[in-house]
């Protein structure tokens, strides 16, 4: 009924995607928001941007295997990285001295994903005899093998220190790291990045939401929050555990292929602990079990760099002139970063996400405050 | 024969600053049951005050030891009523998620102090080798191993024989029950992670000396946490146990993998702590000496 | 039974009120200022601390503060990408000009003069040369500090602002990154540091005309296929030429009956110097190297446990080591903390001042090190030198050779502004079309005269020096050899790169 967003009638609209027709409207028009937004951004903001969207699938990843199933993993960065040399091996340039294909992107994107989705299927089962934080050093461990990989497979990465250049994104014989023009606008490579990895961060957005809506992903809400009873219950542990790594690798795998294709060029190191910790953070400080979070965590964390260098022109501390000064941007930046995750999780452990909610609430109840 | 007992002391030496790490590492687990991955920061940190006392302020190399020593204690402290304390009760993942923050945030300043250069800790070992019968061993690694022992041996003894030692045990069990029974869990919570923090700087001293303290000493100390989860998280011998194992497999990896297991590429020393983990933690999923984790549902 | 139910109540009581703090079960609001609160303090404390170490920590670094050490990306737009396509008043009206320059005069600089805007693409912090690029970085900000006191050149300042410099780490995807960020914003780069860095940027460099300095002596940058055409100002000799002069200088000491190790960065750095190895050993009758090992950067999570066994194993008599000079220091700590021995001899960014204050491992690089380079030493003779110590002097920079070297690859910039602004083209296509004319640069003495286009055989330069480590001497090397052409070097048919990857 109109009015009345919380009378819900049929079931189909308790598990509907976007239940009351302000979500609707709000998603189409932040949709369109974020399409008009591109023509407006500079270049470089445009790149970080896209690279944002494309941490947010990501992000969306990791927090369907960690914040819905529960099953904490520090291996984000190892599928990351397996996606993008794949795209890089089935996309970079044929004939040179590493391994490359010269294919296009509508296949190397997904066979990214499937590539990583593979590897994710072999961590799975390691998830079924382990339980909590064990399983945390083991994908932890996963990264530094990963890490051996990457640098001792030259053929492949270019070796450490050195890298390859990434696949190109062209598809179906446009190329998206060209200028090109669409209805008399013309849109540089960032811009077309941007267009693009929106494109897909809304499929896969859309993708996740519904896998969380249904039978599995309350298959792996009742995992997280108690495991053996989710099992007497008669849920299956080991195939549910399975999907989870399967999809979030899935996922991995297409951010990792994109993320790096924008910057063009990928190096072995940048595929280290940092990686998985900062996607730990986008989902903590984004908010845990939320797709919204998700997204919110990887733009302010992908914008967060930027945030920094304009509070460097206002706080003494950083430097920004030749003498004194006790630090310097990048390691400001990292701090903050070490800090936010520090803060939010005693301050606000529903992270951006809560927060949201929180200011929604209060608007909802104006001028109420109760 | 030779070359194999050298890797051997060596594995034993670099296996006792992986031990250092890891004791820090499980007795915080023990007490508070707070996984903590601040220990590589708070190396590095330590590391850092020793250089600072024995190279700027130039004092003595003991002296500036045991005052580093004391400063990283202090620093525990104040981390642990700081950060730690709003988070009792919180999900352990949380806890675990903050201490990597602040493992960067530390990592950080702590790269930030020690600069671009190579600091110097004033060591009285440095490079200088000595020799026991046919083996010709460094004697920083002889001063590591006999240190450790000396370290490791007080500890224990701390635990086994002094009251606060046996409150501290009696936490590890049960904290209700023992709040119940008066001991002060909030500074044993504190005396943990102050303990952790010296023997993490103690460690991070043998890593530094002889060839200087530089921001790459962090690397290593990653591999203390594969050391911990091999020998059981809540396990103190199985810490020095694993330490020991860590330590040993990649010295052995360093002398014989070229020549027996090229495949595996250079620099595998590097990957071998989380191999051997995967295996042991196939066989022994709480690790080697680790509890059955026994839940209610 | 009473009692004791009494006694679990407050015992409950007591657990929860510990658990729950001072706000008791009903927190609520309470609790959230308290959070908020605690939290606030906590950053507090830490910016605190962080300031009060500042003081101390000035005093205990043994470098000077560099320059600038700060990331780019600019903020907002800044002016300088905006003047692109205005048309008015200019200080010379015939002059065309676009990204990076303006007319407006620098922050600071002669009211008189516009400004032209260079960026920098450096290690650091992270990486492995960043105790040696700080120096550079700053030599190349001193060497313009001078220039706009003497009035600028060509009727504008030079500016190297904080925005326009990237800390690259020595990571080829950052380096990629950091120059897109900045490329609108400056004119020519003034330094790109790393050969492979440079080698993933050089497509956009190509792409967007922007002229590099680099920090990176790979024989390929002689060639127009491998440098756009032009677009890379190398300065000074390469490490291929630098290895066959090393040979040379280790065969004069110790005759051509030894044996020899390799051990080199991976890519293009320790590849070159390899490269040029082998040169020298084909002509000497050396043989293959005892072992030839490709050492990962211990910043990366490499480890020298590898190259130090393989030292002790084989016994070479001389280590030609190509790397950082962390690597350098262990390894070395290593060899001799074993009871092993041998020559080692550097290429010149393995080389750090600050290693002199390692005084465990001093004894063996006194004996056991000799250090190769491409700038006479911190007190050479010429024009050049007087005015970089000058300027060192008046920043407190401590001697070190990287100042020199920042200080002296700056040289060709400024003839290529002057170039470009006599042909009344101060674009970026502008300023590469003056590249491929580009001859006879004039280093004020501190380096011979170097040309810019023409056979790589006839103009690269092929001149190193080798010095020794003296803890008294400042910079901590005296040279043992004046600048030289070995001739090995001078018989080498220069005609493709000596390494590609």
């Amino acid at each position: 009924m109109r009015g009345r967003p919380g009378l819900v009638t049929a079931y189909q609209r308790d598990m509907a995607i976007f239940p009351t027709n302000t979500q609707r409207v709000w998603f189409v028009m932040a949709s369109v928001a974020m399409v008009l937004l591109t023509f407006f951004l500079s270049d470089d903001l445009a790149l970080r941007g896209a690279s944002a969207a494309a941490a947010a699938i990501g992000a969306i990843g990791l927090n369907l295997v960690t914040g819905w199933a529960g099953q904490i993993s520090l291996g984000h960065a190892f599928f990351l990285g397996v996606g993008a040399y794949t795209a890089a091996a089935l996309g970079g340039e044929s004939g040179g001295p590493l391994i490359g294909l010269g294919l296009e992107m509508w296949i190397w994107l997904p066979a990214a994903g499937v590539v990583a989705a593979v590897a994710g299927v072999v961590v799975a089962p390691i998830a079924t005899r382990l339980r909590g934080l064990y399983l945390a050093f083991v994908t932890l461990g996963l990264v530094f093998i990963g890490e051996h990989i990457f640098r001792e497979w030259d053929s492949l990465t270019g070796g450490i220190g050195v890298g390859r250049s990434a696949a190109k994104p062209i598809l179906f014989g446009y190329d998206l790291s060209r200028e090109g023009s669409f209805l008399g606008f013309t849109l540089s490579a960032e811009r077309q990045y941007m267009l693009f990895a929106l494109l897909v961060l809304l499929i896969m957005g859309l993708l996740a939401k519904n896998l969380v809506r249904g039978r599995i992903g309350r298959a792996f809400s009742a995992i997280r929050d108690r495991d053996i009873a989710a099992e007497i219950m008669g849920i299956n542990l080991a195939n549910h555990k399975l999907i989870a790594f399967t999809v979030s690798s899935f996922y991995a795998g297409i951010a990792g292929a994109l993320l790096w294709t924008f910057v063009g060029f990928v190096e072995p190191r940048s595929f280290g602990l940092t990686l998985s910790i900062v996607y730990i953070a986008m989902i903590l400080i984004g908010g845990a079990a939320s797709i919204m979070g998700s997204i919110m965590g990887a733009v302010f964390i992908t914008f967060l760099p930027r945030i920094v260098d304009l509070l460097a022109k206002y706080l003494p501390l950083i430097e920004d002139s030749p003498s004194g000064g006790f630090l310097n941007v990048v390691q400001v930046e990292q701090i903050l970063f070490g800090l936010l995750i520090v803060v939010f999780l005693i301050v606000e452990p529903l992270g951006l996400y809560g927060i949201w909610i929180r200011i929604r609430n209060y608007w909802k109840a104006w001028p109420f405050s109760y | 024969m030779t070359e194999f007992l050298q890797a051997t002391v060596n594995g034993i030496a670099t296996g006792a600053i992986y031990a250092l790490l890891a004791l820090g590492f499980v007795i915080i687990y023990k007490s508070s049951e707070v996984l903590s991955f601040a220990q590589s920061g708070l190396m590095i940190l330590g590391a850092f005050w020793v250089v600072y006392f024995s190279s700027v302020l130039s004092l003595n190399f003991w002296v500036a030891v045991v005052l580093g020593v004391l400063v990283s204690a202090f620093l525990g402290v104040a981390i642990e009523r700081s950060m730690l304390r709003p988070m009792v009760g919180k999900p352990a993942f949380s806890v675990a998620i903050l201490t990597i923050g602040l493992n960067i945030a530390l990592t950080v300043i702590g790269f930030d102090l020690i600069g671009v250069e190579i600091r110097s800790l004033g060591d009285p070992w440095g490079i200088q080798m000595v020799e026991i019968g046919q083996l010709v061993v460094s004697r920083k690694d002889v001063a590591t191993i006999v240190a450790s022992v000396i370290v490791v041996g007080g500890l224990l003894a701390f635990f086994r024989y002094s009251r606060f030692g046996l409150a501290m045990r009696a936490t590890a069990i049960d904290q209700e029950t023992a709040l119940a029974q008066g001991i002060p869990v909030a500074r044993v919570f504190a005396v943990a992670w102050a303990i952790a923090a010296g023997l993490a700087t103690i460690a991070g001293v043998f890593l530094g000396a002889g060839t200087g303290v530089t921001a790459a000493i962090g690397v290593r100390a990653i591999r203390a946490l594969p050391a911990a989860v091999i020998g059981g998280l809540d396990s103190i011998p199985g810490a020095i146990v694993g330490g020991l194992i860590v330590g040993l497999a990649e010295s052995y990896t360093v002398a014989y993998q070229a020549e027996y297991l090229g495949f595996l590429g250079q620099n595998f020393s590097t990957a071998i702590a989380y191999v051997v983990m995967f295996f042991v933690l196939l066989v022994r999923p709480y690790g080697i000496f680790g509890t059955r984790e026994v839940v209610r549902v | 039974m009473d009692t004791d139910t009494q006694l679990l109540e407050s015992m409950a009581i007591f657990i929860l009120k510990s658990r729950l703090g001072p706000a008791g079960v009903t927190g609520g609001g309470e609790m959230m200022r308290t959070r908020w609160a605690k939290a606030l303090i906590l950053l507090a404390v830490l910016a605190l601390l962080a300031t009060a170490c500042s003081q101390d920590d000035e005093s205990a670094t043994t470098t000077a503060a560099p320059a600038t050490t700060t990331t780019a990306a600019p903020a907002t737009t800044t002016t300088a990408g905006d003047t692109a396509a205005t048309t008015t008043a200019a200080p010379e009206p015939s002059l065309a000009f676009d990204a990076g320059v303006t007319e407006e005069p620098c922050e600071g600089g002669n009211p008189d003069n516009g400004c032209i805007y260079l960026g920098v693409i450096s290690d650091l912090s992270d990486g492995p040369f960043a105790a040696l690029a700080i120096p550079a970085v700053a030599g190349v900000q001193e060497f313009w500090n001078t220039v706009n006191a003497d009035g600028g050149v060509a009727g504008f300042d030079v500016a190297i602002t904080a925005e326009n410099t990237v800390d690259a780490r020595y990571n080829p995807s950052e380096h990629v990154e950091g120059y897109v960020e900045i490329e609108p914003n400056i004119l020519m780069l003034a330094q790109s540091l790393g050969t492979p860095q440079t080698q993933a940027a050089l497509p956009q460099y190509i792409e967007d005309n922007m002229v590099a300095v680099p920090a990176t002596w790979w024989s390929g940058w002689a060639f127009p296929e491998n440098d756009g055409n032009g677009l890379v100002l190398e300065t000074g000799v390469n490490y291929c030429f630098e290895a066959m002069n090393d040979v040379d200088f280790v065969v004069g000491q110790l005759g051509a009956e030894i044996s020899y190790a390799v051990v080199g960065f991976p890519g293009d750095y320790g590849g070159d110097y390899a490269a040029g190895i082998d040169v020298g050993a084909v002509t000497y009758g050396l043989g293959d190297p005892a072992f030839q090992l490709t050492q990962v950067p211990l910043s990366a999570g490499g480890d020298v446990s590898e190259a130090v066994s393989q030292i002790l194993a084989t016994t070479p008599d001389v280590v030609f080591i190509t790397t950082g000079p962390l690597e350098l220091a262990q390894t070395m700590g290593g060899v001799f903390g074993a009871g092993g021995q041998a020559l080692f001899v550097g290429t010149h960014p393995t080389w750090n001042p600050g290693l002199v204050a390692q005084e465990a491992l001093l004894p063996a690089l006194q004996a056991a090190y000799f250090q190769s380079g491409f700038v006479p030493g911190w007190f050479g003779e010429s024009e050049g030198h007087d005015k970089a110590r000058a300027a060192a002097e008046a920043i407190e920079q401590s001697p070190n050779e990287w100042f020199l070297n920042g200080w002296a690859s700056q040289y060709p910039v400024k003839a290529l502004i002057e170039d470009a602004v006599a042909s009344g083209d101060l674009t970026r296509a502008g300023v590469v079309a003056a590249v491929r004319q580009l001859e006879d640069v004039s280093f004020e003495g501190m380096l011979p005269n170097q040309t810019y286009f023409g056979s790589p055989n006839d103009i690269a330069p092929r001149q190193s020096i080798i010095n020794q480590v003296d803890p008294e001497a400042p910079g901590g090397t005296v040279t043992a050899t004046g600048m030289f052409t070995g001739p090995t070097a001078e018989a080498y048919d220069f005609n493709a790169p000596c390494f590609v990857p």
